[in-house]
């Protein structure tokens, strides 16, 4: 099926689940899936995809417990089983479960009562699931378009599933290479890149030129634009190995941890500053992690499972940021950031297709935090004398496990104890609650963690992940790339969990050496309209609002230093973004931001203070320092400002329509009686103007 | 920080500049071509649409639809009001001014939580991971806001936060955020020379052509769209609409004086400008999960009361509210059930919205929920249908059909049908 095929049929399959189809879709959406197995597969997996639409099947559980019957023969699904191989393994099942959930989803009115018996049947033909249904489920009611599936097939490919799973303790050691070898590792995920290519039939850009490189890297480790001079120093040299060279010394820099620590930072407490924490405590000890490169696994653990003030210790302010509400943010956000799954939906609903997905699931993880509290207490400043008030967290040191209370789907009051991958937990003397789950959380071979991370920062490099979101690897999402994953995730756990090791891997790769130019093989290839990613080429990613700060501030000339030390522009930088971001009205301590390329940000570009200095001859370092170059010309200058700006040479088109305007420019000031000197400078000033807010500027490609 | 309100630059001075010298420069004109000398006075008979947002998804069973002598009913008590329904005694302003507003009471909308259910209220649609759909303000601002050629400003405002995103109908029909106070960061040029301004856009211009035909998707074009939005604001007269300061304190009094108020009275000088979409956030959280009743009864429903009440009659005596909708909801209600914490969670099932004004039925109750608010027994809405209700108020054909990045068709509020009794 090549991708227009493809991407049509998934329109039908769409406009079917949504209920939106005409009858003529519907028969065309039949034809194609009886006629065309790769059809129909893909249609099982969208069906079972869609089977989280009904997760959040808000209030209807409350009233009836079993509104929607999970077969009981399911013992193929045990949480022991990583997520991506039972993905694929139980996928039958889990369709034609999810398919009751779709009958139940476009039926609109649950008052209205009829009979179903018919649909049901012609949808769950197999005894053994249609034995759990409820034909007069008051749910499961007319209205519902009729639809043919292949009902045979489905049998069959049921009862094969139902043999036993095959051990999965074979698993521990097939990594296919050396992961103590950096080139193995790089080559494997090169092969993994290459072979979806190679099934799509598609072809990756050309590689990339210096300039487009050497800013990307610079954005990505650094998170700030390459200066004139490490642009010089990267683009002069001719050593054939240089990207590796810079790759190495840019991992080894202290912008790197800063950058990092910053990204971290923002991801674990957000950016609004209306929380009652100590951030900068938070970003200094991630600063040291990083910068030492301690693995990823210790500084989960330590999080997680921190204990004092806001100020002593830094990770400490994760958790002081989200125990409010029952610890329901602490929950539902540790899940997220770290494990990249989003249970917060099942603490009210059922996962529809997934049994051990449930209320209960989010309330045992919940249990691990139950017994951690915030302290608040007075203490004296020895330096300024004053009295301050110091917010600590505290773990209750009683042996006796304290669990989560919650009502259940019917109202009724349930505890749930601390409970993780099937274990159970108790309270030690010498290690807490969180202590143990952070243990839980990085155990194992391949836990989710390290998916998790990989996930991240594949993100992080490409702008795009694996999943259609990056973190929400649950069970009902489509992977792009599984097996690349689950090897990168096994070698990043080989390795101890080591952050530049696995960046370096990420780096190294063809993939990143691409340019951002799309070719006519690889058009299609277009995450951004909800496909998944192939990775063609390198996707433009828009620059957060730090990046493009700190970029702004080097196109203006404050020394990388400034920018790394966090003096006063770092004081400017928090001010700065607290205009882009707004907390949300809600329980779950969201944040909505305005830094979308919309016209707040249009306008801070055009009219703002930074690019207003930096494109002031008088006062942006860079550009008097060019402009007054008397050894160059004016072309030359041209090209040192969109260097500066861009890191790359302007196009000869540009050039010349560029030196035009000016020509004029400086003509009409002088004519107006402006020294000539000054109007050369102010028009040099417009030039950079231009530049500066210019979308390639704001983007990183 | 600085902030600012753009002042001193009219835009047919800015226009004359462009014309004399800026035409020598290089795409000027090009970047400012959808640009017409001089705003003619806008009528006010313009339909428009104000959302009011109360995030966090409030308990409307405490407020439109109570249930006197259940389990569930909690601590007020219903009033009778000038329509013909009763809602909360903490809403006594609201209730005369009922004769205009109706309830629709049969809300089942299926999305608990607060991030999906935000989007699902916005756009009619649910969530799903290969497509944006846009929030109904988008479709508004794409549908009316192109066609006002005499609007100068954004033509989708979201007072006070954030709103939704503009989806697969682009970075132009995103909501322009104001905050509370109608502060508008960076919108002045700081007094510098409008030829200068242009001959800057022009380069931009040239800089920017190249991008686009790069083949790096389509950041370069919407990139260069947006700018075009911002010349016509930071030049445009109509700014002032944001300033509710400039009303008489008669006519703040009448919206309570409180900064929630001025937000909506900023609201309506927007749509006396011709913006067509205004959403305007109420300030502070309705996710109460405790203590629900004393804080409704101290704090947000005294604050609702008096705005609400004090638009709506603003609005009609200014013989704008045939023309101007006004909703009010969150992302969903909130459980009949009350909790441990005396606080209500989350709930989909069964709720209630405020909508009223924009030639469409006032005083009415459409839908019933049973007498403990558990389930509905009369027909039950989406909010495909609250927006397709909205479309027909804002004369937005119903057979409209946007189409996504990918080339799908999208009906308009998810093909919704009004709801006949509001309509009617």
């Amino acid at each position: 099926m090549n991708s227009k095929t493809r991407r049509d049929f998934l329109n039908l399959v769409e406009e079917f689940l949504e209920g939106n189809s005409s009858e003529s879709k519907i028969a065309r959406l039949e034809s194609l899936i009886l006629s065309n197995e790769e059809c129909e597969t893909l249609f099982h997996e969208v069906v079972q995809l869609h089977g989280h639409l009904y997760w959040d099947a808000a209030g209807y559980g409350a009233e009836l417990e079993n509104y929607f019957p999970v077969p009981t023969a399911q013992p193929v699904i045990q949480s022991t089983i990583k997520p991506i191989a039972w993905h694929r393994r139980v996928a039958a099942i889990l369709s034609t479960a999810a398919l009751l959930a779709v009958v139940v989803w476009i039926t609109r009115s649950p008052s209205v009562v009829d009979n179903s018996e018919s649909i049901v049947k012609e949808i769950l033909p197999t005894p053994e699931t249609s034995e759990n249904l409820d034909p007069k489920n008051d749910l499961l009611q007319g209205e519902v378009v009729e639809v043919h599936l292949p009902p045979n097939k489905t049998i069959a490919e049921h009862s094969t599933i139902e043999q036993p799973v095959e051990p999965i303790a074979a698993e521990e050691d097939v990594l296919p290479f050396d992961a103590a070898s950096d080139l193995q590792v790089v080559a494997f995920i090169n092969d993994q890149l290459q072979s979806k290519w190679d099934e799509n039939n598609v072809a990756p850009s050309p590689r990339a030129t210096e300039s487009e490189w050497v800013r990307r890297v610079h954005l990505d480790l650094l998170g700030r634009i390459p200066t004139l001079h490490e642009l010089e120093l990267f683009l002069n040299d001719s050593d054939a190995s240089k990207r590796i060279k810079l790759l190495d010394s840019l991992l080894e820099s202290r912008g790197f941890a800063s950058n990092f620590a910053s990204v971290w930072t923002n991801l674990l407490v957000g950016r609004s500053r209306d929380r009652d924490i100590d951030r900068e405590a938070l970003f200094t000890y991630l600063k040291g992690q990083f910068g030492n490169n301690k693995p990823w696994s210790g500084t989960v653990a330590d999080l997680i499972s921190a204990e004092g003030s806001a100020v002593q210790s830094g990770p400490a302010n994760f958790l002081l940021a989200h125990l409010n509400n029952e610890a329901v943010p602490a929950t539902a956000i540790t899940a997220r950031i770290f494990l990249c799954q989003q249970i917060q939906c099942s603490q009210c609903h059922r996962h529809p297709t997934i049994p051990d997905w449930g209320q209960d699931k989010f309330w045992e993880f919940n249990a691990f935090f139950q017994r951690t509290i915030v302290k608040e207490k007075m203490v004296l400043d020895k330096k300024t004398g004053e009295r301050q008030r110091v917010r600590q967290l505290v773990d209750t040191e009683a042996l006796k496990v304290e669990p989560a209370y919650y009502e259940d789907l019917r109202g009724v009051m349930k505890v749930a104890y601390p409970r993780y991958a099937g274990v159970d937990v108790q309270p030690l003397p010498e290690s807490t609650l969180r202590d143990q789950l952070a243990q839980l959380l990085i155990a194992g071979s391949d836990p989710q963690l390290a998916q998790a991370f990989v996930n991240r920062n594949w993100k992080h490099f490409f702008g795009h992940a694996f999943t259609r979101q990056v973190d929400d690897m649950g069970p009902h999402h489509e992977f792009s790339h599984p097996s690349l994953v689950d090897g990168l995730a096994r070698a990043f756990v080989k390795s101890d969990y080591n952050v530049r090791r696995l960046i370096r891997w990420i780096c190294l790769s063809d993939a990143y050496q691409l340019t951002s130019e799309s070719i006519a093989e690889n058009k299609f290839d277009e995450p951004d309209l909800g496909d998944l990613p192939l990775f063609t080429r390198m996707y433009v990613k828009p620059l957060s609002p730090e990046q493009l700060f700190n970029s702004l501030l080097i196109a203006g000339g404050v020394s990388t230093e400034e920018i790394r030390r966090r003096g006063s522009s770092y004081a400017q930088r928090e001010e700065w973004l607290q205009q882009f971001f707004v907390s949300e009205n809600n329980e779950e301590n969201g944040e909505v931001s305005t830094f979308d390329g919309s016209l707040p940000q249009t306008l801070m570009m055009m009219n703002g203070e930074l690019v207003k200095r930096a494109s002031d001859p008088t006062q942006g370092q860079v550009l008097k320092k060019i402009v007054s170059d008397r050894e160059k010309s004016e072309t030359q200058h041209i090209q040192d400002l969109c260097l500066a700006a861009l890191s790359r040479h302007p196009t000869p088109q540009e050039l010349d329509a560029i030196r035009k305007a000016l020509r004029n420019q400086i003509r009409l000031r002088t004519s107006h009686n402006m020294p000539p000197q000054l109007a050369y400078n102010e028009a040099f000033g417009d030039v950079y103007w231009a530049y500066l807010n210019s979308s390639e500027f704001s983007v990183n490609h | 920080m600085k902030t600012s309100t753009p002042a001193g630059m009219s835009r047919r001075h800015f226009m004359n500049h462009l014309a004399l010298g800026g035409a020598t420069t290089l795409g000027a004109t090009h970047f400012l071509s959808n640009l017409e000398a001089n705003a003619a006075q806008v009528s006010n008979n313009q339909k428009a649409c104000i959302l009011v947002w109360l995030g966090g998804g409030a308990p409307t069973i405490d407020m439109w639809d109570l249930k006197p002598g259940s389990k569930n009913g909690g601590e007020f008590k219903p009033i009778s009001t000038k329509g013909d329904l009763q809602i909360s005694e903490h809403l006594p302003k609201i209730a005369q001014e009922m004769d205009s507003l109706s309830v629709v009471r049969s809300l089942s909308t299926r999305e608990a939580d607060h991030t999906r259910g935000r989007y699902y209220m916005h756009t009619s649609y649910v969530p799903n991971p290969t497509v944006v759909h846009p929030t109904f303000g988008s479709v508004a601002s794409y549908e009316l806001g192109t066609k006002r050629k005499n609007l100068e400003i954004p033509s989708f405002v979201s007072i006070g936060g954030g709103s939704m995103s503009s989806g697969f109908l682009g970075m132009s029909h995103a909501p322009f955020v104001v905050d509370a106070r109608g502060q508008i960061q960076n919108a002045s040029t700081g007094g510098m020379d409008k030829q200068r301004l242009g001959q800057r856009l022009g380069m931009l211009s040239t800089i920017e052509d190249g991008f686009i035909k790069s083949g790096r998707g389509d950041v370069g074009q919407a990139h260069k769209d947006v700018y075009k939005k911002a010349v016509n604001l930071m030049t445009s007269d109509q700014m002032s609409a944001f300033r509710a300061e400039e009303e008489s304190a008669e006519v703040r009094e009448l919206y309570g004086s409180t900064p929630f108020g001025n937000t909506l009275l900023m609201a309506r000088r927007l749509v006396e400008t011709g913006v067509p979409f205004i959403e305007v956030q109420f300030p502070g959280s309705w996710d109460l999960h405790t203590d629900v009743f004393n804080t409704l009864k101290d704090q947000r429903l005294p604050l609702l009361d008096s705005g609400i009440s004090g638009l709506v009659r603003d609005l009609k005596q200014r013989g704008m509210l045939e023309h101007t909708t006004i909703v009010v909801m969150g992302e969903f209600g909130r459980t009949p059930r009350i909790n441990q914490n005396v606080g209500r969670d989350h709930w989909a099932t069964s709720w209630s919205a405020l909508i009223g004004g924009g030639g469409l039925q006032g005083g009415r109750a459409v839908g019933e929920t049973d007498a403990d608010g558990l389930r509905i027994v009369s027909e039950s809405y989406l909010p495909g249908d609250l927006w397709a209700t909205v479309s027909h108020a804002l004369r937005i054909p119903l057979n409209t059909v946007h189409t996504s990045k990918r080339g799908r068709p999208m009906k308009l509020a998810n093909g919704g049908q009004p709801i006949q009794d509001l309509i009617g």
